[in-house]
Protein backbone atom coordinates (compact mmCIF):
# COMPACT_ATOMS: atom_id res chain seq x y z
CA UNK A 1 0.00 0.00 0.00
CA UNK A 2 1.55 3.55 -1.27
CA UNK A 3 0.72 5.85 1.90
CA UNK A 4 0.99 9.35 2.67
CA UNK A 5 1.99 10.42 6.51
CA UNK A 6 2.22 13.20 8.37
CA UNK A 7 4.64 13.16 11.61
CA UNK A 8 5.01 15.54 14.34
CA UNK A 9 8.61 15.55 15.44
CA UNK A 10 9.27 14.02 18.87
CA UNK A 11 12.21 14.61 20.84
CA UNK A 12 13.26 10.92 20.52
CA UNK A 13 10.26 9.16 18.46
CA UNK A 14 7.93 10.68 15.65
CA UNK A 15 4.08 10.86 16.24
CA UNK A 16 2.13 9.50 13.66
CA UNK A 17 -0.62 11.84 13.43
CA UNK A 18 -2.08 11.02 10.19
CA UNK A 19 -1.99 8.62 7.35
CA UNK A 20 -3.98 8.49 3.76
CA UNK A 21 -4.09 6.20 1.51
CA UNK A 22 -2.15 7.17 -1.85
CA UNK A 23 -2.51 3.65 -3.96
CA UNK A 24 -3.75 0.58 -2.25
CA UNK A 25 -2.68 -1.69 -5.65
CA UNK A 26 -5.99 -3.63 -5.74
CA UNK A 27 -4.80 -5.50 -8.48
CA UNK A 28 -1.79 -6.64 -6.50
CA UNK A 29 -3.76 -8.06 -4.21
CA UNK A 30 -6.34 -9.78 -6.93
CA UNK A 31 -3.54 -11.23 -9.17
CA UNK A 32 -1.71 -14.73 -7.44
CA UNK A 33 1.85 -14.05 -9.21
CA UNK A 34 1.81 -10.16 -9.27
CA UNK A 35 1.99 -10.93 -5.49
CA UNK A 36 4.65 -13.24 -5.47
CA UNK A 37 6.73 -11.28 -7.74
CA UNK A 38 5.99 -8.09 -5.43
CA UNK A 39 7.41 -9.61 -2.69
CA UNK A 40 10.46 -9.90 -3.20
CA UNK A 41 10.61 -5.62 -3.94
CA UNK A 42 9.39 -5.43 -0.84
CA UNK A 43 11.81 -7.95 0.99
CA UNK A 44 14.70 -5.80 -0.61
CA UNK A 45 13.68 -2.63 0.73
CA UNK A 46 12.73 -4.09 3.86
CA UNK A 47 16.36 -5.40 4.57
CA UNK A 48 18.39 -3.29 2.28
CA UNK A 49 17.18 0.23 4.33
CA UNK A 50 18.02 1.49 7.85
CA UNK A 51 16.32 4.06 10.04
CA UNK A 52 17.19 7.36 9.33
CA UNK A 53 18.37 6.74 5.82
CA UNK A 54 17.21 9.25 3.01
CA UNK A 55 15.75 6.59 1.15
CA UNK A 56 13.18 8.93 -1.21
CA UNK A 57 14.75 7.38 -4.75
CA UNK A 58 14.36 4.10 -3.45
CA UNK A 59 10.52 3.93 -2.70
CA UNK A 60 10.09 6.54 -5.44
CA UNK A 61 11.57 2.99 -7.30
CA UNK A 62 9.78 0.65 -5.18
CA UNK A 63 6.36 2.30 -5.97
CA UNK A 64 6.82 2.92 -9.77
CA UNK A 65 8.26 -1.05 -9.76
CA UNK A 66 4.74 -1.88 -8.17
CA UNK A 67 2.54 -0.14 -10.30
CA UNK A 68 4.06 -1.64 -13.52
CA UNK A 69 3.73 -5.13 -11.80
CA UNK A 70 0.67 -4.18 -11.35
CA UNK A 71 -0.69 -3.18 -14.79
CA UNK A 72 1.84 -5.78 -16.33
CA UNK A 73 3.10 -3.58 -18.40
CA UNK A 74 6.35 -6.50 -18.75
CA UNK A 75 6.78 -9.95 -17.61
CA UNK A 76 6.88 -9.99 -14.03
CA UNK A 77 10.52 -11.70 -13.97
CA UNK A 78 12.08 -9.26 -16.10
CA UNK A 79 9.97 -6.39 -13.48
CA UNK A 80 11.68 -7.94 -10.76
CA UNK A 81 14.81 -8.68 -12.18
CA UNK A 82 15.10 -5.11 -13.43
CA UNK A 83 14.10 -3.41 -10.46
CA UNK A 84 16.63 -5.77 -8.42
CA UNK A 85 19.57 -4.58 -10.41
CA UNK A 86 18.43 -1.04 -10.53
CA UNK A 87 18.19 -0.67 -6.60
CA UNK A 88 21.71 -2.31 -6.72
CA UNK A 89 22.68 0.15 -8.63
CA UNK A 90 20.83 3.03 -6.44
CA UNK A 91 23.46 1.33 -3.45
CA UNK A 92 26.29 2.01 -5.19
CA UNK A 93 26.77 -1.40 -6.69
CA UNK A 94 26.07 -1.12 -10.38
CA UNK A 95 27.20 -5.05 -11.89
CA UNK A 96 29.70 -4.32 -14.40
CA UNK A 97 27.96 -6.29 -17.44
CA UNK A 98 29.47 -5.53 -20.55
CA UNK A 99 33.28 -5.15 -19.42
CA UNK A 100 35.47 -7.40 -17.14
CA UNK A 101 34.62 -6.29 -13.18
CA UNK A 102 38.50 -7.30 -12.65
CA UNK A 103 40.64 -6.01 -15.56
CA UNK A 104 37.45 -3.63 -17.37
CA UNK A 105 38.49 -4.95 -20.88
CA UNK A 106 34.97 -5.07 -23.66
CA UNK A 107 33.73 -8.30 -23.20
CA UNK A 108 32.97 -8.63 -26.93
CA UNK A 109 33.52 -12.10 -28.52
CA UNK A 110 34.21 -14.11 -25.86
CA UNK A 111 33.22 -16.35 -23.42
CA UNK A 112 32.13 -14.64 -20.36
CA UNK A 113 31.91 -15.69 -16.65
CA UNK A 114 29.39 -13.72 -13.76
CA UNK A 115 30.74 -13.30 -10.56
CA UNK A 116 28.12 -11.72 -8.12
CA UNK A 117 31.23 -11.59 -5.39
CA UNK A 118 33.24 -9.56 -7.82
CA UNK A 119 31.09 -7.31 -9.12
CA UNK A 120 29.41 -8.48 -12.53
CA UNK A 121 31.37 -10.17 -15.50
CA UNK A 122 34.34 -11.57 -16.15
CA UNK A 123 36.68 -12.53 -19.18
CA UNK A 124 38.31 -15.66 -19.90
CA UNK A 125 41.86 -14.18 -19.75
CA UNK A 126 41.33 -12.73 -15.88
CA UNK A 127 41.64 -15.73 -13.40
CA UNK A 128 37.73 -15.94 -12.53
CA UNK A 129 37.06 -16.54 -9.12
CA UNK A 130 35.89 -19.81 -7.88
CA UNK A 131 32.72 -19.21 -7.11
CA UNK A 132 32.25 -17.67 -10.95
CA UNK A 133 30.17 -19.72 -13.23
CA UNK A 134 29.48 -19.38 -17.23
CA UNK A 135 26.89 -17.08 -18.56
CA UNK A 136 25.46 -16.72 -21.60
CA UNK A 137 26.50 -13.21 -23.39
CA UNK A 138 23.18 -12.79 -24.63
CA UNK A 139 22.30 -12.66 -20.73
CA UNK A 140 24.32 -9.73 -20.11
CA UNK A 141 23.53 -7.75 -22.82
CA UNK A 142 18.97 -7.92 -21.62
CA UNK A 143 20.51 -7.25 -17.93
CA UNK A 144 22.13 -4.57 -19.42
CA UNK A 145 19.05 -3.46 -20.93
CA UNK A 146 17.34 -3.85 -17.79
CA UNK A 147 19.24 -1.58 -16.28
CA UNK A 148 19.27 1.15 -18.73
CA UNK A 149 15.69 0.87 -19.69
CA UNK A 150 12.72 2.65 -17.91
CA UNK A 151 10.12 -0.46 -16.74
CA UNK A 152 7.38 0.23 -19.82
CA UNK A 153 10.34 -0.36 -22.78
CA UNK A 154 10.99 -3.39 -21.03
CA UNK A 155 8.12 -5.17 -23.00
CA UNK A 156 9.72 -4.79 -25.96
CA UNK A 157 13.01 -6.59 -25.46
CA UNK A 158 13.56 -9.85 -27.28
CA UNK A 159 13.55 -12.32 -23.78
CA UNK A 160 11.37 -14.90 -23.68
CA UNK A 161 10.11 -17.21 -20.24
CA UNK A 162 13.91 -18.94 -20.44
CA UNK A 163 15.27 -15.61 -20.75
CA UNK A 164 13.66 -14.19 -18.38
CA UNK A 165 14.16 -17.13 -15.85
CA UNK A 166 17.78 -16.69 -16.70
CA UNK A 167 18.15 -12.85 -15.73
CA UNK A 168 15.59 -13.35 -12.50
CA UNK A 169 18.66 -15.96 -11.07
CA UNK A 170 21.17 -13.77 -12.46
CA UNK A 171 19.65 -10.34 -10.46
CA UNK A 172 18.71 -12.48 -7.31
CA UNK A 173 22.39 -14.11 -7.27
CA UNK A 174 23.62 -10.78 -7.54
CA UNK A 175 21.50 -8.98 -5.17
CA UNK A 176 21.52 -11.55 -2.35
CA UNK A 177 25.62 -11.38 -2.63
CA UNK A 178 25.36 -7.37 -2.03
CA UNK A 179 22.98 -7.61 0.86
CA UNK A 180 25.15 -10.30 2.39
CA UNK A 181 22.17 -12.42 3.16
CA UNK A 182 19.95 -14.64 1.18
CA UNK A 183 15.87 -12.86 0.36
CA UNK A 184 13.28 -15.97 1.77
CA UNK A 185 11.02 -14.47 -1.09
CA UNK A 186 13.48 -15.72 -3.70
CA UNK A 187 12.88 -19.02 -2.83
CA UNK A 188 8.97 -18.80 -3.27
CA UNK A 189 9.74 -17.10 -6.31
CA UNK A 190 12.21 -19.44 -7.85
CA UNK A 191 9.78 -22.23 -7.40
CA UNK A 192 7.11 -20.83 -8.70
CA UNK A 193 8.87 -19.86 -11.82
CA UNK A 194 9.75 -23.95 -11.62
CA UNK A 195 6.20 -24.58 -11.46
CA UNK A 196 4.92 -22.11 -14.53
CA UNK A 197 7.77 -23.33 -16.42
CA UNK A 198 6.83 -26.83 -16.22
CA UNK A 199 3.14 -26.20 -16.61
CA UNK A 200 3.75 -24.48 -19.73
CA UNK A 201 5.85 -27.38 -21.31
CA UNK A 202 2.70 -29.71 -20.43
CA UNK A 203 0.47 -27.37 -21.93
CA UNK A 204 2.84 -27.28 -25.23
CA UNK A 205 3.14 -30.97 -25.10
CA UNK A 206 -0.55 -31.62 -24.83
CA UNK A 207 -1.25 -28.75 -27.33
CA UNK A 208 1.44 -27.83 -29.80
CA UNK A 209 -0.73 -25.25 -31.62
CA UNK A 210 -2.53 -22.97 -28.84
CA UNK A 211 0.11 -23.10 -26.09
CA UNK A 212 0.76 -19.90 -25.00
CA UNK A 213 1.98 -17.92 -21.51
CA UNK A 214 -0.33 -17.93 -18.87
CA UNK B 1 20.06 -12.72 40.24
CA UNK B 2 17.85 -11.42 42.80
CA UNK B 3 15.22 -14.13 43.23
CA UNK B 4 16.09 -17.92 44.37
CA UNK B 5 17.04 -20.11 41.11
CA UNK B 6 13.50 -21.81 40.89
CA UNK B 7 11.79 -18.34 40.77
CA UNK B 8 13.90 -16.99 37.76
CA UNK B 9 13.78 -20.35 36.31
CA UNK B 10 10.06 -19.98 35.92
CA UNK B 11 10.17 -15.83 35.45
CA UNK B 12 12.72 -17.17 32.48
CA UNK B 13 9.86 -19.62 30.71
CA UNK B 14 7.24 -17.60 31.73
CA UNK B 15 8.46 -14.55 29.80
CA UNK B 16 8.40 -16.90 26.78
CA UNK B 17 5.02 -17.07 26.09
CA UNK B 18 3.47 -14.15 23.37
CA UNK B 19 2.28 -11.17 25.35
CA UNK B 20 4.44 -11.72 28.31
CA UNK B 21 7.28 -9.20 29.13
CA UNK B 22 9.44 -9.66 32.57
CA UNK B 23 7.07 -7.38 34.38
CA UNK B 24 4.48 -9.53 33.37
CA UNK B 25 6.11 -13.14 34.16
CA UNK B 26 7.73 -11.96 37.39
CA UNK B 27 4.45 -10.89 38.55
CA UNK B 28 2.46 -14.39 37.63
CA UNK B 29 5.68 -16.00 38.97
CA UNK B 30 5.61 -14.45 42.56
CA UNK B 31 1.49 -15.11 42.37
CA UNK B 32 2.16 -18.76 41.78
CA UNK B 33 4.73 -18.83 44.96
CA UNK B 34 2.36 -17.62 46.97
CA UNK B 35 -0.61 -20.14 45.27
CA UNK B 36 -1.79 -22.94 47.18
CA UNK B 37 -0.25 -26.09 45.97
CA UNK B 38 -3.10 -27.97 44.63
CA UNK B 39 -3.88 -25.22 42.38
CA UNK B 40 -0.29 -24.73 41.04
CA UNK B 41 -0.52 -28.57 40.53
CA UNK B 42 -3.87 -28.06 38.60
CA UNK B 43 -2.14 -25.59 36.34
CA UNK B 44 0.82 -28.02 35.63
CA UNK B 45 -1.24 -31.03 34.90
CA UNK B 46 -3.41 -29.06 32.66
CA UNK B 47 0.00 -27.90 30.95
CA UNK B 48 1.33 -31.64 30.44
CA UNK B 49 -2.62 -32.37 29.39
CA UNK B 50 -2.29 -30.41 26.06
CA UNK B 51 1.02 -32.03 25.09
CA UNK B 52 -0.15 -35.32 26.00
CA UNK B 53 -3.74 -35.25 24.66
CA UNK B 54 -3.79 -32.98 22.32
CA UNK B 55 -3.05 -33.74 18.46
CA UNK B 56 -4.30 -32.57 15.00
CA UNK B 57 -7.25 -34.03 13.40
CA UNK B 58 -6.41 -35.71 10.81
CA UNK B 59 -8.54 -34.82 8.53
CA UNK B 60 -8.68 -31.07 8.87
CA UNK B 61 -6.16 -30.54 11.15
CA UNK B 62 -8.05 -28.96 13.43
CA UNK B 63 -6.79 -29.29 17.18
CA UNK B 64 -8.51 -32.92 18.48
CA UNK B 65 -8.34 -34.68 21.61
CA UNK B 66 -8.58 -38.26 19.05
CA UNK B 67 -7.99 -39.32 15.49
CA UNK B 68 -10.87 -36.97 14.56
CA UNK B 69 -11.94 -33.66 15.74
CA UNK B 70 -15.38 -33.13 17.33
CA UNK B 71 -16.69 -31.19 14.09
CA UNK B 72 -15.26 -33.86 11.56
CA UNK B 73 -16.85 -36.78 13.90
CA UNK B 74 -20.41 -35.13 13.94
CA UNK B 75 -22.50 -37.00 11.27
CA UNK B 76 -25.09 -33.56 11.44
CA UNK B 77 -22.21 -31.81 9.60
CA UNK B 78 -22.51 -31.81 5.98
CA UNK B 79 -19.21 -32.76 4.21
CA UNK B 80 -20.03 -31.53 0.94
CA UNK B 81 -19.04 -27.52 1.90
CA UNK B 82 -15.37 -27.04 3.48
CA UNK B 83 -14.36 -23.90 4.70
CA UNK B 84 -11.21 -23.44 4.30
CA UNK B 85 -9.21 -21.13 7.82
CA UNK B 86 -5.69 -19.82 8.35
CA UNK B 87 -5.48 -21.21 12.06
CA UNK B 88 -7.49 -23.11 14.44
CA UNK B 89 -8.62 -20.08 16.53
CA UNK B 90 -10.25 -19.10 13.24
CA UNK B 91 -12.46 -22.45 13.39
CA UNK B 92 -13.49 -21.07 16.72
CA UNK B 93 -14.20 -17.44 15.52
CA UNK B 94 -16.54 -19.20 12.83
CA UNK B 95 -18.59 -21.76 14.87
CA UNK B 96 -19.46 -18.90 17.47
CA UNK B 97 -21.71 -17.38 14.76
CA UNK B 98 -23.36 -20.93 14.25
CA UNK B 99 -24.08 -19.97 10.96
CA UNK B 100 -22.16 -22.64 9.06
CA UNK B 101 -23.10 -26.31 9.55
CA UNK B 102 -20.15 -27.91 6.91
CA UNK B 103 -16.34 -28.89 7.91
CA UNK B 104 -13.51 -27.09 7.74
CA UNK B 105 -9.79 -27.65 6.49
CA UNK B 106 -6.72 -25.35 8.89
CA UNK B 107 -3.83 -24.88 6.50
CA UNK B 108 -1.52 -23.43 9.44
CA UNK B 109 -0.77 -20.65 7.80
CA UNK B 110 -0.82 -18.35 4.71
CA UNK B 111 1.25 -17.79 1.54
CA UNK B 112 3.97 -15.32 2.62
CA UNK B 113 7.31 -15.18 0.45
CA UNK B 114 8.83 -12.83 2.54
CA UNK B 115 8.53 -15.66 5.55
CA UNK B 116 9.92 -18.04 3.05
CA UNK B 117 6.30 -19.76 3.23
CA UNK B 118 4.89 -21.52 -0.18
CA UNK B 119 2.08 -23.01 -1.03
CA UNK B 120 3.90 -26.34 -0.39
CA UNK B 121 4.97 -25.61 3.03
CA UNK B 122 0.76 -25.21 4.15
CA UNK B 123 -1.71 -27.99 3.85
CA UNK B 124 -3.16 -26.88 0.78
CA UNK B 125 -1.81 -30.62 -1.23
CA UNK B 126 -3.72 -32.19 1.69
CA UNK B 127 -6.92 -29.99 0.64
CA UNK B 128 -6.88 -31.05 -2.62
CA UNK B 129 -6.92 -34.16 -1.70
CA UNK B 130 -10.07 -34.03 -0.02
CA UNK B 131 -11.79 -31.81 -2.86
CA UNK B 132 -10.53 -34.67 -5.22
CA UNK B 133 -12.02 -38.04 -2.81
CA UNK B 134 -14.74 -36.37 -0.55
CA UNK B 135 -17.08 -34.76 -2.83
CA UNK B 136 -16.63 -31.70 -1.72
CA UNK B 137 -19.78 -29.15 -4.15
CA UNK B 138 -18.71 -25.62 -2.28
CA UNK B 139 -15.09 -24.99 -0.58
CA UNK B 140 -15.37 -21.83 1.23
CA UNK B 141 -11.61 -19.87 1.56
CA UNK B 142 -12.09 -17.70 5.20
CA UNK B 143 -8.72 -16.88 4.90
CA UNK B 144 -7.90 -13.46 6.54
CA UNK B 145 -8.19 -10.62 4.39
CA UNK B 146 -4.65 -9.29 4.37
CA UNK B 147 -2.17 -9.11 1.73
CA UNK B 148 -0.96 -12.73 2.38
CA UNK B 149 -4.55 -14.40 3.15
CA UNK B 150 -5.69 -13.08 0.14
CA UNK B 151 -2.82 -14.37 -2.04
CA UNK B 152 -3.28 -17.65 -0.33
CA UNK B 153 -7.38 -17.18 -1.58
CA UNK B 154 -6.65 -16.70 -5.02
CA UNK B 155 -4.37 -19.84 -5.18
CA UNK B 156 -6.76 -22.15 -3.23
CA UNK B 157 -9.59 -21.02 -5.58
CA UNK B 158 -7.43 -21.60 -8.78
CA UNK B 159 -6.74 -25.20 -7.74
CA UNK B 160 -10.10 -25.66 -6.60
CA UNK B 161 -11.82 -24.43 -10.23
CA UNK B 162 -9.40 -27.22 -12.04
CA UNK B 163 -11.29 -30.04 -10.29
CA UNK B 164 -14.23 -28.37 -10.83
CA UNK B 165 -15.51 -27.44 -7.25
CA UNK B 166 -17.21 -24.48 -6.59
CA UNK B 167 -15.11 -21.80 -4.42
CA UNK B 168 -16.42 -18.95 -2.44
CA UNK B 169 -15.38 -16.45 -0.06
CA UNK B 170 -17.02 -14.06 3.20
CA UNK B 171 -18.12 -11.28 1.90
CA UNK B 172 -16.59 -7.75 3.39
CA UNK B 173 -17.25 -4.82 3.92
CA UNK B 174 -18.10 -2.39 6.87
CA UNK B 175 -17.46 -3.29 10.75
CA UNK B 176 -21.03 -2.67 12.56
CA UNK B 177 -20.78 0.87 14.67
CA UNK B 178 -17.87 2.06 12.04
CA UNK B 179 -17.51 5.11 10.67
CA UNK B 180 -17.55 5.35 6.48
CA UNK B 181 -15.43 8.53 6.90
CA UNK B 182 -12.52 6.33 8.71
CA UNK B 183 -12.94 3.26 6.36
CA UNK B 184 -10.33 2.99 3.38
CA UNK B 185 -10.48 2.68 -0.14
CA UNK B 186 -10.06 -0.89 -0.27
CA UNK B 187 -12.71 -2.11 2.28
CA UNK B 188 -15.34 0.44 1.16
CA UNK B 189 -15.16 -0.52 -2.37
CA UNK B 190 -15.63 -4.13 -1.66
CA UNK B 191 -18.57 -3.16 0.92
CA UNK B 192 -20.22 -0.98 -2.28
CA UNK B 193 -19.43 -4.01 -4.61
CA UNK B 194 -21.16 -6.42 -2.16
CA UNK B 195 -24.13 -4.10 -1.53
CA UNK B 196 -27.19 -5.86 -1.07
CA UNK B 197 -31.23 -5.06 -0.62
CA UNK B 198 -32.90 -2.99 2.50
Amino acid sequence: MHIRVMLHRGRELDVLSQVETLDGHQSLRGDYEAFVYGHPMLELSWRSLREGQDSSLFFRALAVSLKSLEEKVAAPPLLLAAFELKVCSLLGFRPSLRRCSLCGSLLQGSLPRFSAEVGGAVCPSCSPPAASRNVDPETLDLAEALLSLPLKELAALPAGPDEAAALLRLAAEYTESHLGMPLRSHEVVLRYLNEEGKRMRKDIDEDPRGCGPH
Amino acid sequence: MLYPAPVERLIAELSKLPGIGPKSAQRLALHLVKAPEAEVESLSAALLDIKKTLRLCGRCFNLSEGELCRICADPRRDPSIVCVVEEARDVISIERTGEFKGLYHVLGGAISPIDGIGPEQLRIPELLRRLREEGVRELIVATNPTVEGEATMLYIAEEARALGVRTTRPASGLPVGGDLEYADEVTLGRALRGRCEV
